[in-house]
C-alpha cells in the first residue's frame, strides 16, 4: 500500500491576509514495509504533510492516492484510510480521556465497528506491544508518567492495526532513556509489517533506524534518500538549520586529519568499531601520530 | 466543524487619535454618550448626536463596514422593535396592512429608537475597535480601583478578564488538535443522531478540560516564577498617563453632553 503524492501544494486560509503556503509541489511516493524518516526545521510543512496521509487535510491541488484510493475524492471513505493509515499526534498523551486505559485505547477499534471479542483482543495486544502489562487495563490513565501515558496513547492507535504508522516527534519532551525506548519500540514496528514514518526535527532520532529520510524546508520536499547518502551532502543541512549526528560529524572531522575510516559511519556503535579497527590496523591508523 | 478563526473582541489596529486616547476617557466617554444620546427631543437635538457620531467615527480611522457588522447581532431586535412601534402606537392613520393600522405617530417612534440604538451601539462598537483589550481592561482596572475599599475586586477582576481573551484562540487551537486527533481514530462529529453527536464530543471535551487545568497550573507557577502576588504594589511597564489631550477630550465630550442638555431644557432639542 504505498503512499503516492502527485504535484501536492496546500494553501491554510486562501485570500485571506492570514494566506500561508503549507506545502508546494510536493510529489514523493512511499513504499510499503520501509522506515521513512520526515525531518525539517519548524514550520517547514512536516505535520501539514502527514495529516494528508489520511485525509485530515485535503490538498488545495493535486492528489495524494493511498493504496490507489484518491484522498481528495469525495467518494473515498476516509474512516477506511484512517483505519489503514495510523496517525500519532504530537504529545499523544494529552488526547487521552477514558476512564480505564482498556476503554481509551478501545475507542478505535470500538469505531471501526469491531465485535466486543475482536477489541478486547486488539487491545489487549497493543498494550503488549508497547510493553505495559495487562494488570493495568482498568486503571486510569490520568495517574500514569509521561512515558507511560504516551505508550498508552500509542497503544490506542495501535489497537486499529494499521499498515501505515505516521508519528510525530513522538520523543517530544521525553528524557533520552525514554527516547531510546520509544523509539527502539518504533524500530520493531517494520518487521511486523508495517510502514513506519516518523516525523522529527532532530537527524540524530533517525538517523539509526530510517530506511530513507525525506528533508522538508519550505513546503518543499529539499532531499530525499538513505541517511548516509544525506549526511555526504551535510553542508546543505546545515544551511537550513540542521544538523548531522555526532558520530559523523567526528568521523568527518577524523579523515581530515588523514585517518582512513570507511564511508558510511552514522552511528556512535559504528563510529567506534572503525575507530578501533583504525588504531589497530598497521598502517591504517591516523598519520598524525 | 474547526474552532480556527474564533476570535473575541473586534479591535482594530490604528494609531488615529481616538486609538491614542486614555482607555479611562474612552470608558468614560462611552457612558456620558449613553447618556446624551437619550436626551433629544426634537430635530436639532438628534441631528447634533448623529453628527457628533459621525464626527467620532471618522476620528477613529475605522472601516464603516466594521461598525455596521456590529449591528448584525441587534437587527432581528430593530425589526421587531420597529414593528411593534409602527402599528401599535395610537394616532393618526398612515396606511393599513390587514388588520393592522400604522400611525404617524408610530413611525416618529420608529425614528427614534432605531437612531438611538444605532448611536447606541456605533459608540460601543468604537471603544472596543479602537481600544486593544489589554489597554481596555488596564483602564477598567484603574477605573475600578477606588471601589477597592468597599470589596471591589478591580486587580483580580482585571486579570481575569485579561487571562481569558488570552486563552481564547490556544484553547481553540488545542480542541481543534484533539478533534483531528480523535478523527485520526475513527471519530466522526458529522453523522449519527443528535444524542451521538453530543456523545462524540465526550472524547474531545474530557482532554480539553485536562488541557484548561494543566495550562492553569502552568500558568501559575510560572507567574509565581516571576514574584507575582497580586496587585498590591505591583508596578507596570505601560502606565496609562492622562495627558492634556485626554483632558481635551473630556472637555469636548462633557460639552456635548451639557449642549443637548441645554437643548432639551430650552425646548429646542
Amino acid at each position: 500500500m504505498p503512499i503516492v503524492f502527485e504535484a501536492v501544494s496546500h494553501v491554510y486560509q486562501p485570500g485571506t491576509p492570514f494566506e500561508w503556503r503549507a506545502l508546494e509541489d510536493v510529489s514523493v511516493t512511499i513504499p510499503d514495509g520501509e522506515f521513512w524518516g520526515i525531518i525539517g526545521p519548524t514550520g517547514s510543512g512536516k505535520s501539514t504533510l502527514i495529516q494528508h496521509m489520511n485525509g485530515l487535510l485535503r490538498p488545495t491541488s493535486g492528489r495524494v492516492l493511498v493504496d490507489g484510493m484518491d484522498l481528495a475524492d469525495r467518494r473515498t471513505d476516509l474512516r477506511k484510510v484512517r483505519q489503514r493509515v495510523g496517525l500519532v499526534f504530537q504529545y499523544p498523551e494529552h488526547q487521552l480521556f477514558g476512564e480505564t486505559i482498556f476503554e481509551d485505547v478501545a475507542f478505535g477499534p470500538r469505531n471501526m465497528k469491531l465485535d466486543p471479542a475482536e477489541v478486547e483482543r486488539r487491545v489487549m495486544r497493543a498494550l503488549e506491544r508497547v510493553g505495559l502489562p495487562a494488570e493495568m487495563r482498568d486503571r486510569s490513565p490520568f495517574g500514569l508518567s509521561g512515558g507511560q501515558a504516551r505508550r498508552v496513547a500509542l497503544a490506542g492507535v495501535l489497537a486499529m492495526e494499521p499498515r501505515v504508522l505516521i508519528l510525530d516527534e513522538p520523543t517530544a519532551g521525553l528524557d533520552p532513556q525514554g527516547r531510546a525506548e520509544i523509539l527502539d519500540l518504533v524500530g520493531t514496528f517494520p518487521a511486523l509489517g508495517m510502514t513506519v514514518i516518523l516525523v522529527s526535527h532532530s537527524m540524530d532520532d533517525v538517523a539509526e533506524r530510517a530506511d530513507r529520510v525525506l528533508v522538508m524546508h519550505g513546503g518543499r520536499v529539499h532531499m530525499v534518500g538513505t541517511p548516509r547518502e544525506l549526511f555526504s551532502r551535510r553542508d546543505e543541512l546545515e544551511a537550513i538549520g540542521l544538523g548531522v549526528p555526532a558520530a559523523v560529524v567526528l568521523a568527518d572531522q577524523l579523515r581530515a586529519r588523514g585517518w582512513r575510516l570507511p564511508p558510511d559511519i552514522v552511528t556512535l556503535d559504528q563510529a567506534v568499531a572503525a575507530i578501533k579497527a583504525a588504531l589497530k590496523g598497521p598502517g591504517k591508523g591516523a598519520d598524525s601520530r | 466543524m474547526s474552532f480556527q478563526g474564533v476570535t473575541i473582541g473586534q479591535y482594530f489596529p490604528g494609531d488615529s487619535l481616538l486609538h491614542r486616547l486614555d482607555p479611562r476617557v474612552k470608558i468614560t466617554g462611552v457612558l456620558i454618550l449613553s447618556v446624551a444620546i437619550f436626551l433629544p427631543r426634537a430635530w436639532p437635538g438628534y441631528l447634533a448626536a448623529i453628527l457628533f457620531t459621525l464626527f467620532l467615527v471618522a476620528l477613529g480611522r475605522v472601516p464603516l463596514r466594521l461598525i455596521l457588522r456590529g449591528m448584525r447581532p441587534i437587527l432581528i431586535f430593530l425589526l421587531i422593535t420597529a414593528a411593534f412601534n409602527l402599528f401599535l402606537t395610537p394616532g393618526d392613520p398612515l396606511f393599513r396592512l390587514g388588520p393592522l393600522t400604522a400611525t404617524r405617530e408610530g413611525l416618529v417612534l420608529v425614528g427614534v429608537t432605531t437612531t438611538r440604538l444605532v448611536l447606541l451601539v456605533t459608540v460601543a462598537s468604537l471603544l472596543t475597535l479602537t481600544t486593544s483589550p489589554i489597554r481596555l481592561t488596564d483602564g477598567l482596572e484603574r477605573m475600578l480601583r477606588p471601589l477597592q475599599p468597599i470589596g471591589v475586586p478591580a486587580h483580580e477582576l482585571a486579570l481575569m478578564m485579561t487571562i481569558a481573551l488570552r486563552f481564547i484562540p490556544t484553547l481553540a487551537e488545542e480542541a481543534d488538535r484533539i478533534m483531528r486527533a480523535q478523527q485520526a481514530r475513527g471519530a466522526s462529529f458529522s453523522t449519527g443522531s443528535l444524542m451521538a453527536r453530543v456523545r462524540s464530543l465526550v472524547p474531545v471535551l474530557v482532554p480539553l478540560f485536562v488541557a484548561s487545568f494543566r495550562r492553569a497550573d502552568e500558568l501559575a507557577t510560572a507567574m509565581e516564577a516571576r514574584g507575582y502576588r497580586g496587585g498590591d504594589g505591583r508596578t507596570r511597564m505601560h502606565e496609562l498617563v492622562f495627558t492634556a489631550r485626554d483632558g481635551a477630550a473630556l472637555v469636548v465630550l462633557v460639552g456635548f453632553l451639557a449642549l443637548l442638555l441645554g437643548l432639551r431644557l430650552t425646548g429646542a432639542g
